[in-house]
């Protein structure tokens, strides 16, 4: 989103943080809060901590007087407010990014087709699904729709980022959706509405920042559990222990017990829980990657098969001339040099492989001595090539469109020519024919090339412990060449919509997390039942809907980033969970010894912390400082880089776990020295 | 230290293989029995499957039935509790119908304490066993309740280790009846045998009257000692047919039959492991988990030794002298032995060689921690459930760590699992802390009447964590039989035992029909001794997590204020 950085309507930083702010203070409400157990438990620690400030004496006789008391409870008051305050900042600075799409699409004047075919003017806001609006060069596309005529460039720079324009058209499989809030840079579109006001995927960003649309993951749910259990244990602990000491006739303050119960439960986590998983989100939509449901990517990071459709994924999706193939008595010299011809004024990718595949041929020929009527390629001919001023009329262009132009002229046909197309067509190459006025004199065998950098992304996909699955239209024998180059795990040759679906299902029976990529229509189902289907921003409304992320820079290749943020979101909150326990246990054990009236137990007190009440502020002070200190780390999440499972478990229980150990002894100790210079 | 040394070597060199070959026994009974084809079974077997087949036909009990967990947990409860009711109405009969005499009156509340102490697995005795029980309850009555609870808690055990390994529940009736005729009768009898030629008396019931060197009067009870004694050992009750408990000679004649005690009482543990290994075809997974185990036991038995051997320092310091800790310890079997035993009971069942509250306050501690932790070998059945209980939160803990769904043996563990296993270590804690700040209250004035404080506080602790724990240890010197502790810790132990049993019936059909997945280079590997270590940690800090307060307010404070 570097574009909507830039803009000047952005919410500064200022903004952002005097938001947060006021958010915090609102969530303090018991009813909001009450929704996190932990920092519920604080709350009302909080709560009981003011009555024992106005009054020390509600619970039994204590040494401690109202300032001291008042001290604790404004720690407590602060440690929910940062915890609140993280979790807002997360909110409030995903709101920012997409506070400027909104900014984009304002309520607009549009053209829509009353059923009776006349033209109405209405402002966006009124439109509903099913409705036909056509749109200019220079109009602000309202809402997501379906192409049904007509073909534009779109710049859909506001939601990808990606400057250069799109060309979009009607029917064909991957281009024929738009988005609301991209413009169209010229020609015109009709298109059928196919979202309502609210729901469009510009919305669903909106929504997800916010936070409206927040259903808990099933991972979340368990950390919430584990989380809200550990809660109770020492709930119980503590309560046993006022009644125990209650009936040993041990006198310990009740603000003692509230300040150790607040240290012991796991606030860290408590608080950093949900700018956690925010963030995470965020993550994935600066990445352009729109997670439709939240559980999308979380679950990414357990994928173990990927799926992905050999055209655009693995190859560059343009095909290239490898081969110039003579019918009848035709010599490949000849038919390179009127292939070269025919594919001069040709300008897409597909006609300068022809020349650079005739130049390799040796035809060299000076585009300047060259003199005749070009005939471009379009959508409606599905061939090109020039009529020379000598008179002859070479074309090339598909078979079909080839064959029916030298049927119009009565020309011949080698008989060989259909079984080489088809030889070519079945081994998912595309076939070209050429032809030179009335003769088809030569096919161009046109091949899909394998992208280069795929053989690395494979590399670190297996790293990632995901192995790849290809469906091809190729024949077995390709398929299975193709895939022992990329090193992938297994294929589908000659691949039906079912057959896809039926080996993912195959897959997820060995309980295995599968991902598919797709964009066509014939993908939908396979999306669908893919546990994660990210269907490309080009592809179509079929499949966007089908799928339950959507990349909006149609790479496939992000896959590894998505997964890498999905791993890298549960780490984060698995590592942050543990030095959060493991901070409380050590604090527990350090703070113990100062405040039990046993005799003796000073012997514990290893750290040599002053006993009693600095003791006991010095681990508040602690609980309350390390939430605003580790909140840079909940947002940017840890670096997870290439480690397998083993490693990182290794490196986090050295970072997070002993880290966790030695934080509190040494922040403890430092603040007690501090206080000791003070009381 | 050497002595310590070889009396481990010697226990560990023959529970290792002995458990090994229970657990083989077990896995080929209650797991791959359908696979062997009828030439590969041994001999034993196919008289096994006879008499099965026998009682499965005259019981109407179709075998290749398959129950779902609620299936099996409602036919496990129903039957104990239509056990449970019929015992207590007999024995109310035999007790109160001065059919039988009796040294003093026994109170309702004792026999509700004493039907649901043996129906639990538990055998913690307010009553003493050779005093004031009529002979056909001890004799009859109670070892009935001791081979229902075993049955009950093999077939469990079974169970959960069968629907997380392989996906498969099984048949209630088939299970328990199979524990008896496989597991239970043949060993028992065996080990029976080799305590008669050990020297242990086994007889028909009944008293001797002898008159003693001093011309005294005094009755002695003989009866089926070896057998019950296997039974007791093996079946993980640490009952008593006589009130010293193993101390008693007819009970534990020599040197010899007290190690032996030692192994057959942790022996089904040990064999539920390894059939967990076998049914994973990972025996490197057993090794793993008992490494974990056994780290703790040593380390547990070598400091209570160390401190027992100290003796009490302020004895010693007004004696001027050095030693040992005697106090409550049988001279025939030593302070080191006696230790172990101890130390060994505590994590397994309530058999005692020796008076507990003699011990050092640390070694007590420790023996507190053993019956808060449960899943160190643990008492019958339900330890290796506990013990697999410790598995879930290391596997929650690594998936969180390394940023994957948790998973057990290929099996996600999800949010159902996650609150079931958090209620089985939530459940004893909650209990406690409700039922002894309660018990304290009503009964207030009879404790506090004498003694210190904080060595009161650790006896009715360790009372009801023994109950909650189904060990059944005491530290005695309470004066426990009375009818609110009767009441109180008989809830305890129904807790204790039908409430994990409810809990992790919930926790195997959950995880019996997910679906498990392929091996995959990436999962995190369990059977390491990184894994080991993680799960060590995860058992002793979960467990000190909860109870360390307990803890610190009773035996550590006991040896802070005396030093």
């Amino acid at each position: 989103m570097a574009k909507i950085k830039d803009n000047k309507t952005i919410t500064t930083r200022a903004k952002i943080i005097q938001n947060a702010t006021i958010d915090s203070l609102k969530q303090l409400n018991p009813f909001v809060m009450i929704k996190n157990p932990i920092m519920f438990v604080v709350e009302i620690c909080f709560i009981i901590m003011i009555f024992l400030t106005i009054d020390p004496n509600v619970f039994g006789l204590s040494e401690l007087n109202k300032t001291s008391n008042l001290i604790i409870t404004i720690f407590l008051f602060l440690t929910l407010f940062f915890a609140n305050f993280a979790e807002n900042l997360a909110k409030q600075i995903g709101k920012a990014q997409v506070e400027s799409l909104r900014l984009i699409r304002g309520d607009i004047e549009v053209k829509r087709f009353k059923p009776d075919g006349y033209i109405e003017y209405v402002f966006s806001s009124q439109l509903v699904r099913g409705d036909l609006i056509r749109v200019q060069e220079g109009d602000l596309i309202p809402l997501d729709g379906e192409i049904v005529e007509g073909m534009a460039t779109v710049d859909e720079s506001a939601i990808t980022g990606e400057s250069s324009p799109v060309l979009k058209e009607a029917g064909s499989d991957t281009a024929s959706t738009v988005t609301g809030g991209t413009r169209v840079l010229t020609d015109s579109l009709l298109i059928k509405i196919t979202s309502e006001q609210g729901e469009t995927y510009l919305d669903q960003m909106v929504n997800i920042a916010e936070g409206i649309e927040r259903h808990k993951t099933p991972n979340e749910i368990s950390l919430n559990v584990l989380l809200t259990s550990s809660t109770i244990s020492f709930l119980l602990a503590i309560f046993m222990l006022a009644v125990l000491m209650n009936y040993l006739d041990i006198h310990i303050e009740a603000t003692y017990l509230i300040a150790l119960l607040v240290c012991l439960i796991p606030t860290t986590i408590g608080g950093l829980f949900t700018p956690i998983t925010i963030s995470g989100f965020e993550k994935a939509n600066a990445l352009n990657v729109l997670a439709i449901s939240k559980k999308s990517i979380e679950s990414s990071g357990d994928i173990n098969i990927l799926f992905l459709d050999k055209t655009g994924t693995l190859t560059h999706g343009n095909r290239m001339a490898i081969e110039f193939i003579p019918v009848g008595d035709n010599s490949l010299n000849e038919i390179a040099r009127i292939a070269y011809l025919a594919s001069i004024f040709d300008h897409t990718p597909e006609g300068k492989s022809i020349l650079t595949l005739a130049k390799r041929h040796g035809i060299n020929i000076d585009h300047k001595s060259i003199k005749g009527i070009p005939h471009e390629f379009s959508a409606h001919t599905r061939m090109s090539g020039i009529d020379l001023e000598s008179g002859k009329s070479l074309r090339k262009g598909s078979p079909e469109a080839i064959i029916k132009y030298v049927q119009t002229k009565n020309g011949t046909i080698w008989p060989e020519t259909n079984q080489i197309v088809e030889h070519i067509a079945k081994e998912g190459s595309t076939p070209l024919l050429i032809a030179k006025n009335n003769e088809i004199i030569g096919v161009i065998h046109l091949k899909d090339l394998i992208k280069s950098n795929m053989k690395g992304k494979f590399k670190e996909l297996s790293t990632l412990g995901i192995e790849t699955v290809m469906c091809t239209g190729d024949t077995n024998t390709t398929a299975r060449a193709i895939a022992a180059e990329l090193g992938i795990y297994d294929f589908i040759s000659q691949a039906k919509p079912e057959d896809k679906i039926h080996l993912i299902r195959e897959y997820q029976n060995k309980g295995m997390m599968v991902a598919m990529i797709g964009d066509g229509t014939n993908d939908a189902p396979a999306l669908a039942q893919a546990d994660i289907g990210l269907a490309m921003n080009n592809g179509t409304v079929a499949a966007k809907e089908a799928a339950n992320m959507i990349d909006l820079d149609s790479d496939p290749t992000k896959i590894i980033n998505i997964v890498k943020i999905g791993r890298q979101l549960l780490t984060t909150r698995g590592a942050i969970t543990t030095f959060s326990i493991i901070n409380d246990i050590t604090k527990y054990f350090a703070l113990l010894p100062t405040i039990f009236p046993i005799a003796g137990i000073e012997r514990l007190n290893f750290m040599h912390l002053e006993p009693g009440y600095p003791a006991i502020l010095s681990a508040i002070i602690f609980n309350t400082l390390i939430i605003p200190a580790m909140t840079p780390i909940a947002l940017k999440g840890i670096n997870i880089k290439d480690l397998s499972p083993n490693r990182l478990l290794e490196r986090n229980l050295i970072i997070f776990g002993i880290g966790g150990i030695i934080a509190p002894f040494v922040g403890m100790k430092v603040i007690n020295l501090l206080l000791g210079g003070i009381f | 230290m050497l002595e310590i040394g070889l009396n481990l070597i010697l226990i560990f060199t023959l529970l290792i293989p002995f458990g090994f070959l229970i657990g083989i026994t077990i896995s080929r009974s209650f797991v791959y029995n359908k696979q062997i084809e009828n030439s590969k079974k041994t001999y034993p077997e196919k008289i096994f499957e006879k008499i099965e087949g026998f009682i499965f036909r005259v019981c109407s009990i179709n075998p290749e039935e398959e129950m779902t967990g609620r299936q099996y947990l409602g036919t496990l409860l129903l039957l104990n509790l239509i056990i449970g009711t019929i015992i207590f109405f007999i024995a109310t009969i035999q007790i109160t119908s001065h059919c039988f005499t009796l040294q003093k009156p026994i109170d309702i509340s004792s026999i509700f304490h004493l039907t649901c102490s043996y129906l639990t697995n538990t055998d913690q005795e307010h009553l003493n066993a050779d005093i004031d029980l009529p002979m056909i309850t001890r004799f009859f009555i109670i070892p009935f309740l001791m081979l229902i609870s075993s049955g009950t808690g093999i077939s469990i055990s079974i169970m959960f280790i069968r629907a997380i390994t392989k996906g498969i529940i099984g048949n209630f009736y088939v299970d328990f009846i199979k524990s008896f005729i496989r597991i239970v009768f043949p060993i028992c009898f065996l080990i029976s045998i080799l305590f008669v030629l050990l020297g242990m008396p086994n007889t028909i019931p009944k008293l001797i009257s002898y008159e003693t060197l001093e011309s005294a009067k005094e009755t002695l009870t003989i009866g089926p000692i070896a057998a019950l004694e296997a039974i007791i050992l093996f079946g993980q009750q640490g009952g008593s047919i006589y009130s010293s408990n193993a101390s008693h000679p007819f009970s534990n004649p020599t040197y010899l039959t007290n190690l032996l005690h030692i192994v057959f009482m942790t022996v089904i543990p040990v064999a539920l492991i390894f059939t967990l290994g076998f049914c994973l075809n990972n025996n490197r997974q057993s090794m793993v988990l008992l490494l974990a185990l056994f780290s703790i036991i040593i380390f547990e038995v070598v400091l209570s030794c160390m401190l027992e051997l100290r003796g009490n320092p302020m004895h010693n310091a007004i004696l001027g002298t050095d030693f040992p800790n005697w106090m409550g310890k049988e001279t025939r079997f030593g302070i080191i032995t006696s230790s172990i035993y101890s130390i060994l009971a505590s994590n397994v069942s309530g058999a005692t060689n020796s008076a507990l509250d003699g011990y050092h306050p640390i070694s007590i501690g420790m023996m507190i921690f053993n019956l808060a932790d449960q899943g160190i070998l643990g008492g019958q059945g339900l330890g290796p459930i506990y013990a697999l209980n410790y598995f879930i939160y290391t596997a929650i803990f690594i998936g969180f760590m390394t940023g994957k769904s948790p998973e057990m043996f290929g099996r996600k563990i999800e949010k159902r699992e996650i609150i079931l296993s958090s209620l089985i270590l939530l459940l004893n804690p909650l209990v406690i802390s409700i039922l002894i700040p309660l018990t304290i209250n009503i009964q207030h004035l009879s404790f506090i009447s004498f003694h210190d404080h904080i060595h009161y506080y650790t006896r009715i602790l360790y009372e009801f964590l023994s109950a909650a724990s189904n060990n059944g240890s005491g530290l005695e010197g309470l004066t426990d039989n009375i009818p609110i502790l009767n009441y109180t810790l008989g809830a305890t132990m129904l807790l204790g035992w039908f409430g994990p049993i409810t809990l992790s019936c919930g926790i195997a059909s959950g995880l019996a029909n997910k679906k498990t997945r392929l091996k995959s280079h990436e999962i995190f590997k369990t059977d390491t001794i990184l894994f080991s270590f993680l799960y060590l940690f995860m058992t002793v800090s979960l467990t000190l997590l909860t109870y360390f307060p307990f803890i610190v307010l009773g035996p550590i404070s006991e040896v802070l204020a005396k030093g």
